[in-house]
């Protein structure tokens, strides 16, 4: 184990909001190539273990380290899909320029991006299958096409990681097959970690699933994946219960 | 036509012309920053503890513009530290620097030696009094306001959008923020000798939100509001020079009637409205 490379690490972490722990020794390695998704019941801090990761705050104790180093030193390795609902729908922009906020850096100046970020601009999108929306206003899309162009701005930076926080929350079944489809063609190349409330899809594809309420458990995807999906799901949920027992 | 007219005969109405010109374009471009951003309650604050400056450079026989200048930049900083690190506070502090700021600004106005200062046109501006001073001071401002947009464009954008996702693309938004908010601060001060005190952030929020339902950018979204800016300004002072109006408040009028005709054509009442996207849950 000690020469496998790790794209994400915790150890012992800790972390609480003022007097309320949300994270009680969170210990947990992700190999490079891994499909984790992280379940949980609301408030069970799943958001803040996305935060941690992402260098977005600290840990009040224990180790974070993504690629073997500080979150903060190797932000730049990560794509970062936030809850689309989170994201303004009313804004002035076009997918295109959307996605062209992937390739920003600290040092980016003046109006017009580069050559370059707009051909990675297009390849993103045509690898989300979003190329013929490119100059659609946000406050044109469904929920399904938004949340794409948040994947795409994701990955082009051509991220070694993704990490997705509820990806398929608030779109239909039919979109979120659609979205799991392309996470798993993305799996291919790259390490995924995202945070759902779907187990049912997400059991299909991923390799690991951790179970986070406060502290966590994880489940190989062989234990589960071995049954009918309908059984998974019962599976599953008691799974979710029982840690929310703890 | 009588006011085109006069505008030939008088250097007054020339002035004011350019000062309104002028105000537009950085109007315009940080209106279009204040309305997709929300923070129109931060810049009012920021406008009206301006007025504590301009009293006491009126006080100390300094330039009020000076003045405005360094209340509104001191004001901006204290928001926006106030807004990144003390956010549950953020709404009451802002309401007590924008009442502190008038009252303090009153208050000088009212001690001021000599002959008793125009408090009105601090308040609701006086367009028709520009100077060519001033008018180099307003060109000046401008330049800086144009300037930083067009180099932090693509960063003022993204923090803008979704301000966590900027930073973990290794942009300083705390930093952008602040920028933003000075240039904001800049903004109202130029602005204040064409609208005043109390009708800046009218003028900085109603043509960029008129403008932010044409444009697929915030580059066209500016132009737009720039363009209505300019339309707006113009337009009220010759209505304002015509019937002998307070342009200030006419201009503002204007903006609003824009405003609304525009919103009651694009989505008439009448016309059904389209399905909402389908979402689950």
């Amino acid at each position: 184990m000690s020469n496998t490379k790790f794209a994400v690490e915790l150890i012992d972490v800790f972390f609480q909001y003022q007097d309320e722990t949300v994270l009680e020794g969170i210990t947990l390695q992700i190999k490079e190539k891994e499909f984790l998704a992280v379940l949980g019941p609301n408030g069970g801090g799943k958001t803040t273990l996305l935060k941690l990761v992402l260098g977005l705050i600290k840990p009040h104790a224990g180790k974070v380290r993504l690629f073997g180093k500080r979150p903060r030193a190797n932000q730049t390795l990560v794509g970062y899909v936030p809850q689309h609902a989170h994201i303004p729908r009313h804004f002035p922009i076009a997918v295109e320029e959307v996605v062209l906020m992937g390739r920003l850096r600290g040092h980016s100046l003046g109006v017009r991006s580069s050559k370059d970020d707009r051909a990675a601009a297009e390849n993103a999108m045509r690898s989300v299958e979003i190329l013929d929306l490119r100059d659609r206003r946000l406050d044109t899309l469904s929920g399904g096409q938004h949340q794409r162009v948040l994947i795409a701005r994701a990955l082009v930076s051509e991220p070694k990681i993704l990490i997705l926080d509820e990806p398929t929350a608030s779109v239909d079944n039919r979109v979120e097959q659609g979205i799991f489809d392309l996470l798993r063609q993305l799996n291919r190349e790259k390490t995924i970690m995202l945070v759902t409330h779907d187990l049912g899809f997400v059991s299909r594809y991923v390799t690991r699933v951790a179970c986070l309420n406060k502290q966590l458990v994880c489940h190989h995807a062989g234990e589960i994946t071995g049954e009918d999906i309908k059984s998974l799901y019962g599976d599953s949920v008691k799974m979710v219960r029982h840690e929310c027992e703890i | 036509m009588e006011f085109l007219h006069a505008l030939t005969q008088h250097a007054f109405l020339q002035y004011a012309l350019l000062a309104g010109v002028l105000a537009s374009i950085a109007c315009g471009m940080i209106g279009t920053y204040v309305v997709v951003r929300r923070i129109s309650f931060i810049s009012g604050g920021i406008a009206h503890s301006v007025l504590g400056g301009m009293g006491l450079a009126y006080f100390l026989g300094g330039s009020p513009l000076l003045g405005a200048l360094c209340a509104a930049v001191v004001a901006a900083l204290i928001i926006g530290l106030v807004s990144l690190y003390a956010r549950q506070h953020e709404d009451t502090i802002i309401s007590a620097l924008w009442a502190v700021g008038m009252a303090v600004g009153i208050l000088f106005i009212a001690h001021t030696p000599g002959y008793n200062v125009d408090l009105m046109s601090f308040l609701f501006g006086n367009i028709l009094m520009v100077s060519p001073r001033d008018l180099w001071h307003i060109a000046l401002l401008n330049g800086v306001v144009l300037g930083c947009v067009l180099l932090f464009y693509r960063q003022f954008e993204a923090v803008c959008y979704d301000q966590e996702f900027a930073r973990l693309r290794g942009i300083q938004t705390n930093l952008i923020y602040m920028l933003l908010l000075v240039l904001i601060a800049l903004t109202v001060v130029l602005l204040i000798q064409v609208v005043g005190v109390i009708l800046v952030i009218a003028l900085l929020t109603i043509p960029a939100t008129t403008a932010a339902a044409f444009a697929r950018s915030l580059g066209r979204m500016m132009i737009l509001a720039v363009g209505i800016n300019l339309g707006v300004t113009v337009t009220g002072l010759g209505i304002a020079y015509t019937v002998d109006w307070p342009a200030g408040a006419t201009i503002i009028l204007v903006a609003a009637l824009v405003f609304l005709s525009v919103e009651m054509l694009r989505a008439p009442w009448w016309k059904k409205k389209k399905p909402a996207v389908s979402v689950k849950k």
